[in-house]
Order: C-alpha cells, then sequence, then structure tokens
C-alpha cells in the first residue's frame, strides 16, 4: 500500500516530531518511530481495534521498552508517544493532529499497561461487514486474532496508487 | 534522590499507581502541544480526505514524509 500524506498532515507530523525534540533530545525520533510503526499496524488489520464512533476506530500507540540503536540517528529507543492521530477509511489513512491527556480508556489491564499511558490515539475509519461489525473488546483482540487480524478490504483506486492499486492517505 | 533510585521506587509500585505515573509524567512532556478534540480532529481529517479525493491538494508519499521529518529534527 502506499500512503499519501495531506500536506498540513505532513506539517503537523513535523511540528510535533519538532516539539518531542525540543523537549527532549531523541523524543522527537522515538515519536516518528512510533508512528511509522503505528500506521504500519493500521494498515496490517484495520479492523483489528476499537470502535469510537460509527465506523472510526481508535488505536494506542505502544511505547517499546526495547533499546535499539540506528548508526545514523539519535534514536534509543523503538517508539514513543504519538501526537499524531490517524484516520483510515476504506479508501485511505488520515493523519491529523495529537490529543495529549487523553483520557484512560476501559481496557483491559494488559493492554493498559502498555497502551495507554505512553501511547496517544491513533483514530482510523476501518468498517466492518455486516457479519463483522461489533462493539470491539480486549477479549476479542487478544482472543480472536486469526479472524481480527485478517486484512481489511481497502477499495482499489487504480492508478497512481501503490503496489496494489490501493490509495492511502494521511490526512 | 537519583533517577535509578527513582525508578526502583516506581517500578514497585501497584500496577495502577505506575500506569497513573507515567501518564502524569508524559503529561508533563507534552504540555504546550496543542490540544484537539477527537471530534475536531475527525472532521478536520474528513476535510482533508475531500481535499485529496478532489484533488485540490496533492500529498507527498509517506516515505517523503518520514524523511523530511527526519530532516527537520537533524536525523535524516
Amino acid at each position: 500500500m502506499r500512503l499519501i500524506h495531506h500536506p498540513e498532515a505532513e506539517a503537523e507530523l513535523i511540528e510535533a516530531a519538532r516539539f518531542y525534540e525540543r523537549r527532549v533530545p531523541t523524543l522527537g525520533v522515538q515519536f516518528l518511530d512510533a508512528a511509522d510503526r503505528a500506521i504500519g499496524v493500521i494498515q496490517e488489520a484495520p479492523e483489528r481495534w476499537k470502535i469510537i464512533e460509527a465506523d472510526v476506530r481508535q488505536y494506542l500507540i505502544p511505547r517499546f521498552p526495547k533499546r535499539s540503536t540506528t548508526a545514523s540517528c539519535r534514536t534509543i529507543c523503538a517508539s514513543s508517544r504519538s501526537s499524531t492521530r490517524v484516520v483510515t477509511r476504506t479508501t485511505g489513512v488520515t493523519v491529523s493532529p495529537h490529543r495529549p491527556g487523553t483520557p484512560p480508556q476501559k481496557l483491559t489491564s494488559d493492554l493498559l499497561v502498555i497502551k495507554l499511558p505512553l501511547g496517544n490515539a491513533l483514530v482510523f475509519e476501518a468498517p466492518a461487514s455486516p457479519a463483522r461489525r461489533r462493539p470491539w473488546s480486549p477479549t476479542a483482540a487478544g482472543g480472536d486474532a486469526a479472524e481480527l487480524r485478517r486484512p481489511a478490504r481497502v477499495e482499489s483506486r487504480g492508478s497512481g496508487s501503490g503496489e496494489n492499486g490501493t490509495k492511502i492517505r494521511a490526512i | 534522590m537519583s533517577t535509578e533510585q527513582l525508578t526502583t521506587e516506581a517500578m514497585a509500585l501497584p500496577l495502577s499507581e505506575r500506569v497513573s505515573l507515567a501518564q502524569t509524567l508524559w503529561q508533563s512532556i507534552d504540555a504546550g502541544l496543542a490540544d484537539t478534540e477527537e471530534r475536531d480532529a475527525v472532521g478536520e481529517a474528513m476535510r482533508r480526505d475531500q481535499e485529496l479525493t478532489g484533488g485540490s491538494v496533492a500529498g507527498r508519499t509517506h516515505e517523503e514524509v518520514m524523511q523530511a521529518a527526519r530532516r527537520a529534527i537533524g536525523c535524516a
């Protein structure tokens, strides 16, 4: 899939990265890593995540404690709190400003530990087929992985798109 | 108290208190960054999506954007 960013989304992403980098050196890099990784996770299985409104879903970015270093960057951690909100639709992924201080969601303790305090909300849209449309639940997310990890249908948009013709957008 | 000592103490806290502490720390880091209501953000995203659909704006690829972002913070 090819992800396209709206110019304003690009500006916000860069602004957020600069903000975090000014606050704490390396935090901006960690943020970009997290945003990059989160978008990949959502693209793999948009239907897996919690529905917050109609077909709009939310993904909380996890912060990975495992450290990794790269030669060219000051990256010391795999990810960090995101300041990006992602909205995916059947035809796209959108990214808009983050919402700091997002109140805790009612998740299981495992998910809470990993995702709540250190990750911000990624909100995206991923309509489920009628048979599969049902409220998200932590149990389902963890226990019904075979179905929930199945990639969502994404509308083909023909030329000008990615390898398989799928158009993804960051707005 | 050193950072290491604080970390050790914090890690000894019950799970719920660690979650609360972590959130408080992150909120202190985020202080100063503009907040956005969830519904407003989703609406804004939809508007941008329509702009891309209508062709009134042209976007850049994720790779280009990430490269630009890393350059912007001196990590390209």
